[in-house]
């Protein structure tokens, strides 16, 4: 069967399950509070408590050691158990009385079994049909927006599914220390590097646990999962904050479909990765913090009012009152706390945006029962997903080595912070240096130092210069950072300044026009959009770097959509104000946008999925790995390869490293012993070998497996560097002729598991009582 | 209330119940009435038994060679492996060839594919430059022991052959060896008390080994698991192989086993017949005379017929009902004719009705206690029988320990077992003929080798070798010793006690081959030795041509790492892993294979 089927067969899975977790079991549970509010809107309240839940039984429970599948499945059934008592009486009139009655009448033998089978079947049916009703009402109403809906979820599928079913090795290095992580897990270690937001992690592993699916295929296919709801939280987001239906397809469509945007700012969304998976929290804040605004004023004006008619004995309880704002303010303490439990970076984006979001509310974030509030919320923002790491941290677990670079490129030593235990976080921070994910973010790290460096070292300036410095370079900056990062090209760096221009010009006419609060809107989406903007432009302007270019690109690509719907959808409010017709301003809206997708469409500006082979696994060995998770009984077999593999397979088997296996026989003296006790051992061979973490060799260089190679010397081990460049194929050489010469002796026993154009797996199933002795002569391992 | 109607259906609907019920035993008895032997049907005619016996005797002369291209080569003349080996080629149906030395094996350009050799040839001057030749050659060979290590101690590259790395003891007294799965059938055993003394050597790093020495001494117990004497391995050598015995298993008639298990590991898909029959037969069953009254009353309170109708029977039903076998009573109606007390002939009948219903077989035994001649003895036994059974055809003869000479004369016509066509003889590794083989007068002799009621590991073993060589399977329990006991282990409440958990554990994992009377495997074995046939592979299809004169024909199937996806022309059973049992249904049976450990996905 092809792999591409079992890829889709769990993408479909993964889809179903986490579906169930963070939609429909929040929504029942959530249902008093999701009453009367939009699809849109439920959709993020369930998105956020669901993810919120989870997250917080892996992490709390972890920091007891606790990690096991029972415990988490009744921890998840907690919440429904107390609903039930709570509504016990209700549940009781509604369910228990009826069926008992109906049993009681079956056994009395009043009523026949069939009458009772039937009585069961017309009770789901009702309940399937109650269920269905507001779906059906809401797929009627929305039927052209479902339309829209259904146009943009098939483009984003065809640009984001290939990269799943078709190639199938990890695109990033840091998705093996993700996984390393995870697998800790298995073992009821949380923090098994150092604190560090763990947020995906709980995610990922809440659902290996409780479904029994192997790590593996969620770090393969979940992001795809998680991919669905990053951007269809996007188009939530938008839509809550744009006054009509259709315009939000704009934006949303024109990052996913059209291809107006980079695919490189989308490429890491392809892969398990933490701070990606944070986007999915990054908008609900903006939604959350507006409504909770937007609530609580009219609470206050519902409360002048009725104060004013002396009608307040009218009100509900306090207690019982469930209040729109507090639901909004909740909302926002959790995606924000999300924030911080997934990835520190979105954190900061978050921060960003609530400061836009206080810039534009300015005149009431400071009334002591706002700012009362959000202090609060703030609060509890940071500190909720801050106790487990907290706790960790006063256990005795040390920070994770990154956060310690991450926090310095923010200006903050935590190195020094940390007295007394600085040495030992260094020494563990420099250990931890050979791991995939630090390298790279070291790279980062290097560079941003030196910039850093490069700045003190430049002329000491005013701060009035250099704001004029600033000012000067600023447009440039963007320019470059926008054509360089985000747009294809100039032309439409230039449209979308002309929206945000838009935005600007009409900032001040809706204030002026008593569109107050969606003019308010505007000024916190323009605000976001320029803060953000500078933070990936403080390089180029001289300024901190918070976060490097690269990253914040793929930060404001994301965001970049909202600007583009709601400017457009700005415009379209001037059409309602003049003409007031509402069906006529959505048709126009639905027009603009169907326009806009079908003008994509017909210019061809389509974004297409390019998937390539991983730099870091061929295909062939992630389709065996799986084959061999799956079909081969647990911790009986052992891989010999030079990949990842010992992370990838978790405690399901065995790993023997290739550069120990050849230089265990290097130098061959008839007592060299090299035994693998497990029954079955796969050996990995690329005939032609990766450029490790990198895409393409140079013309000059064969990775074909060769004698030329094979007589190079064995590199030295060296963590990654042994399997990286022509060491690797030095490697693949020797690993084949091994091979080749360990089959003459073993015909019958040597089989061929798997074989592509550049990849062969080899089988051997060994007698457990008496092992093969693999070191033998193979004619390259004799100096 | 029921009604008269309703009334009457009731009753004829029981009625009917009723007779539905009887029917089988009515129908039993009537059949039986007959008194004639039911296995007849199965029974091969005179012509076909003379037909099939010269294409057996045509095929044997086929197989020795000198001029075409052989299969096997045997190395030697005289040493017993050889003539197991021969044996072995003409069951197989393999051409062979003699060799005087391996010098000449190597220096003939059509060498045969396999080589058998006994240890001692590893003496000769030179020997080691031959069998690197013959591996080049991509021939293999089987030695069978090792010669005295101190004349090879100086010839590494000897050892190297032989896949030896150090000799560490001439003789190493061993309790018993650890038997690898996939060799044999029956799966990974140890045998704790099969005591033998054998050359101990480590071996190098291409060695694969399918069996190890085991023994409950402190320092064998501290030997890493690959340090252990290896009793059976093989090495590579260039493109051929070498296989080391380094025990006496080739110089015994479980040799078979030995090298079938052997041919199996040479090719990547081993096809061969088999026999596929199991017989179980009871010896000198049943006594009707009362023998040895005072032994028989002071232990049973009754005498000896007595024992055998009252005690004996409803155990040995309740055994063969458990285990699924047929029975094949090979009657001894008197076992001392000196005495003077006579056989109770009125229970011929009761015995016929009763193993007839078990669909069982009647054979006459040879065995006295007395020493009356036995031509006498027999037609003191044929007279009574047909008294009662006038009808019943006795076509099985047992001749337990008697020497061939004693009886051979009595096949003729007109003599005494003019009627008999199958001898079922006793185990013995004197003889130097094999498990079965034609006698004179067209006569059949099967080997009873295992005793139903004993279970060592050398019978263990036995039986493995043997089921995997030939799918044939021979039991006996012997009844006289029930009358005639000379330990406890003779008396019945033990000695059944015995056949019964023996059966169990040890011989019911080949529960897979066919269970038979005397007569039906005759017939098996009769068609066996007269088959011939033809494999020929092609990628992953192969193809077996078969000659014989039956339609239905069995062969075992040995694979590594391939399994079965299709068959055509025949049916399969996959017995243990990579182990296959193929009964043709047409000429020629076409077998897809597919590797089993590979990827699912592409």
């Amino acid at each position: 069967m092809a792999y591409r089927f079992v890829a889709i067969f769990w993408m479909i899975t993964l889809f179903i399950i986490y579906t169930c977790m963070v939609v429909i079991v929040p929504y029942f549970v959530l249902r008093p509070i999701l009453k009367g509010k939009s699809v849109c809107k439920q959709f993020i309240i369930c998105v956020v408590a669901g993810n919120f839940y989870y997250i917080n039984i892996v992490l709390f429970l972890g920091l007891f050691h606790i990690t096991s599948k029972n415990v988490y499945i009744a921890v998840f059934l907690l919440p429904f158990l107390l609903k039930a008592i709570r509504r016990r009486e209700k549940i009781k009139e509604q369910y228990v009385t009826p069926a008992w009655r109906i049993f009681m009448g079956m056994v009395r033998g009043e009523n026949s079994i069939k009458f009772c089978i039937c009585q069961i079947f017309r009770w789901i049916k009702r309940t399937i049909k109650r269920a269905m009703r507001p779906i059906c009402c809401v797929i009627k109403s929305h039927m052209l927006e479902g339309i829209l809906f259904v146009v943009c979820m098939f483009f984003f599928v065809m640009y984001f599914a290939p990269y799943f079913y078709e190639h199938y090795g990890y695109r990033t290095s840091d998705m093996m220390v993700h996984q390393n992580w995870i697998n800790a897990m298995d073992h009821g270690i949380l923090f098994s590097d150092g604190i560090y937001p763990m947020g995906m992690h709980a995610i990922i592993y809440y659902i290996h646990e409780v479904f029994g699916i192997h790590t593996y295929i969620l770090m393969q296919f979940f992001p795809f999962v998680s991919d669905i709801y990053i951007f269809v939280m996007l188009l939530v987001v938008i839509k809550t904050i744009c006054r009509f239906r259709y315009t939000p397809y704009i934006g949303f469509f024109c990052l996913i479909g059209a291809d107006y945007i980079q695919s490189g700012r989308l490429l890491r969304y392809m892969s398990a990765l933490p701070q990606e998976f944070g986007m999915m929290f990054y908008l609900p804040c903006l939604t959350a913090a507006i409504h909770f605004f937007k609530s609580y004023m009219e609470e206050n004006k519902e409360y002048k009012r009725l104060k004013e008619e002396n009608l307040l004995y009218t009100q509900i309880g306090e207690k019982k009152r469930k209040k729109e704002s507090s639901i909004w303010l909740w909302v926002l303490i959790i995606s924000f706390g999300l924030t911080f439990a997934v990835h520190f970076y979105i954190t900061i984006l978050a921060g960003i945006l609530l400061i836009a979001v206080a810039i534009g509310y300015i005149g009431y974030v400071f009334r002591p029962a706002y700012f009362k509030k959000l202090l609060l919320a703030a609060f509890l923002g940071i500190f909720l997903p801050m106790i487990p790491m907290i706790l960790a941290f006063v256990g005795g677990t040390p920070l994770q080595g990154s956060l310690y670079w991450a926090t310095s490129v923010m200006g903050i030593d935590l190195k020094d912070a940390m007295t007394g235990e600085s040495s030992l976080e260094e020494e563990t921070f420099k250990e931890k240096e050979d791991s995939a994910a630090e390298q790279s973010e070291e790279r980062a790290e290097k560079e941003s130092s030196e910039n850093l460096m490069m700045d003190q070292e430049s002329e000491e300036l005013s701060l009035k210069e250099k704001i004029k410095e600033i000012s000067v370079n600023l447009g440039n900056s963007m320019k470059y950072f926008y054509v360089m990062f985000i747009f294809k090209n100039e032309t439409i760096y230039q449209i979308f300044l002309i929206g945000l221009l838009g935005i600007l010009i009409q900032i001040p006419l809706m204030f002026l026009f008593k569109e107050r609060e969606y003019g308010r809107i505007l000024t916190v989406v323009l605000i976001n959009q320029i803060l953000v903007s500078l933070v990936g432009t403080s390089e180029q302007l001289g300024l901190p770097v918070l976060i490097d270019a690269e990253r914040m690109s793929g930060f404001l690509a994301y965001a970049t959509p909202i600007c583009l719907s709601l400017a457009v959808d700005s415009y379209i409010v001037w059409f309602f104000k003049i003409g007031k017709k509402k069906q006529l301003c959505q048709g126009i809206s639905f027009c603009l946008a169907v326009g806009f997708i079908g003008y994509s469409v017909q210019v061809e500006n389509i974004r297409k999925a390019e998937p390539q082979t991983s730099s870091l696994q061929t295909d062939g060995a992630a389709i065996c790995l799986y084959d061999i998770i799956n079909n081969y009984p647990e911790r009986k077999w052992t891989i010999v390869s030079c990949n990842e593999e010992r992370t990838m397979m978790g405690e399901s088997g065995w790993h023997y490293e290739v550069i120990d296996f050849l230089q265990s026989m290097e130098h061959y003296k008839a007592d060299h012993v090299i035994e693998i006790p497990t029954k079955y051992v796969f050996f990995y061979i690329e005939k032609e070998s990766l450029n490790y973490a990198y895409k393409e060799w140079k013309d000059s260089i064969d990775p074909t497996v060769s004698e030329k190679w094979a007589d190079h010397d064995l590199p030295a081990k060296s963590g990654i560097e042994q399997y990286s460049g022509t060491n690797r194929i030095i490697l693949n050489s020797r690993m084949y002729y091994w091979m080749q010469e360990y089959r003459k002796r073993y015909p019958d026993e040597v089989k061929i598991f798997y074989e592509d154009d550049n990849f062969v797996c080899y089988f051997i199933e060994q007698n457990e009582y008496y092992l093969h002795n693999f070191a033998i002569d193979y004619g390259f391992n004799e100096r | 209330m029921v009604s008269k109607s309703n009334y009457v259906v009731i009753t004829i609907i029981m009625l009917i119940v009723l007779l539905l019920f009887q029917f089988t035993g009515i129908s039993e008895n009537a059949m039986l009435k007959s008194g004639e032997n039911i296995n007849l049907d199965l029974a091969l005619s005179q012509e076909e038994e003379i037909k099939i016996k010269s294409k057996h005797q045509q095929i044997k002369e086929n197989l020795i060679s000198s001029e075409e291209t052989v299969e096997i080569g045997l190395v030697g003349d005289e040493e017993k492996c050889i003539k197991i080996g021969e044996e072995w080629c003409i069951n197989q149906k393999k051409t062979y060839r003699y060799y005087s030395s391996l010098q000449e094996a190597a220096d003939d350009s059509e060498c045969a594919q396999i080589l058998i050799a006994d240890g001692k040839v590893l003496e000769n001057e030179g020997v080691e430059e031959a069998v690197m030749r013959l591996g080049k050659k991509n021939c293999s060979i089987i030695f069978s022991g090792l010669p005295e290590l101190e004349k090879i101690k100086e010839n590494t590259d000897l050892w190297k052959c032989l896949g030896i790395q150090e000799i560490r003891d001439d003789a190493l007294e061993i309790d018993g060896f650890k038997l690898f799965s996939g060799f044999l059938l029956g799966g990974e055993t140890v045998y704790s008390e099969y005591q033998q003394t054998l050359p101990y050597v480590k071996l190098d790093e291409s060695v694969e080994v399918y069996a190890v020495a085991q023994s409950d001494e402190s320092w064998f117990l501290q030997l890493k698991n690959e340090e252990l004497p290896a009793l059976i391995w093989r090495n590579y050598n260039y493109t051929g192989k070498v296989y080391v015995v380094n025990a006496d298993f080739l110089e015994k008639k479980i040799g078979a086993g030995i090298l079938t298990g052997i041919a199996a590991d040479l090719s990547s898909v081993y096809i061969y017949p088999v026999v596929n029959a199991q017989i179980s037969a009871i010896e000198n069953y049943p006594v009707l005379s009362k023998e040895n009254q005072i032994v028989m009353e002071e232990k049973y309170g009754r005498d000896s017929a007595a024992v055998m109708r009252d005690i004996m029977w409803p155990i040995i039903a309740g055994i063969y009902y458990d285990t699924n076998e047929i029975m094949t009573a090979l009657f001894a109606p008197q076992l001392d004719y000196e005495d003077e007390e006579e056989a109770d002939f009125s229970l011929v009948k009761y015995y016929y009705q009763q193993i007839s219903k078990m669909r069982g077989e009647i054979g006459i035994s040879g065995v006295q206690i007395g020493d009356i001649p036995l031509k006498e003895k027999l037609e003191e036994d044929e007279k009574l029988l047909e008294a009662e059974l006038p009808n019943y055809e006795i076509r099985t003869f047992y001749a337990g320990d008697l020497e061939e000479a004693e009886y051979k004369d009595l096949f003729e016509e007109g003599q005494v077992l003019d009627e008999i066509h199958t001898v079922l003889k006793s185990y013995s590794e004197k003889d130097d003929k094999g498990l079965f083989y034609y006698g004179d007068e067209n006569i059949l002799n099967l080997t009873l080798y295992i005793d139903s009621s004993k279970h060592s590991d050398e019978d263990d073993f036995m039986i493995r070798c043997f089921q995997t060589a030939y799918g044939y399977y021979a039991a006996g329990f012997d009844a006289a010793k029930i009358v005639y006991p000379e330990s406890e282990d003779d008396l019945w409440n033990k000695a059944s006690e015995n056949w019964a958990k023996y059966y169990r554990p040890y011989r019911k994992i080949f529960q897979y081959f066919d269970r038979m009377t005397t007569t039906e495997a005759d017939r098996k074995v009769r068609n066996y030795l007269a088959l011939d046939y033809e494999t020929d592979r092609k990628e992953d299809v192969m193809t077996l041509n078969v000659k014989s004169e039956e339609k239905q024909n069995s062969f075992l199937m040995k694979t590594h790492g391939e399994r079965i996806e299709k068959i055509a022309g025949g049916t399969y059973e996959e017995l243990e892993k990579g182990w296959y049992l193929i009964k043709t249904e047409e000429a020629q049976v076409t077998i897809n294979l597919e590797q089993t450990d590979k990827a699912r996905y592409y």
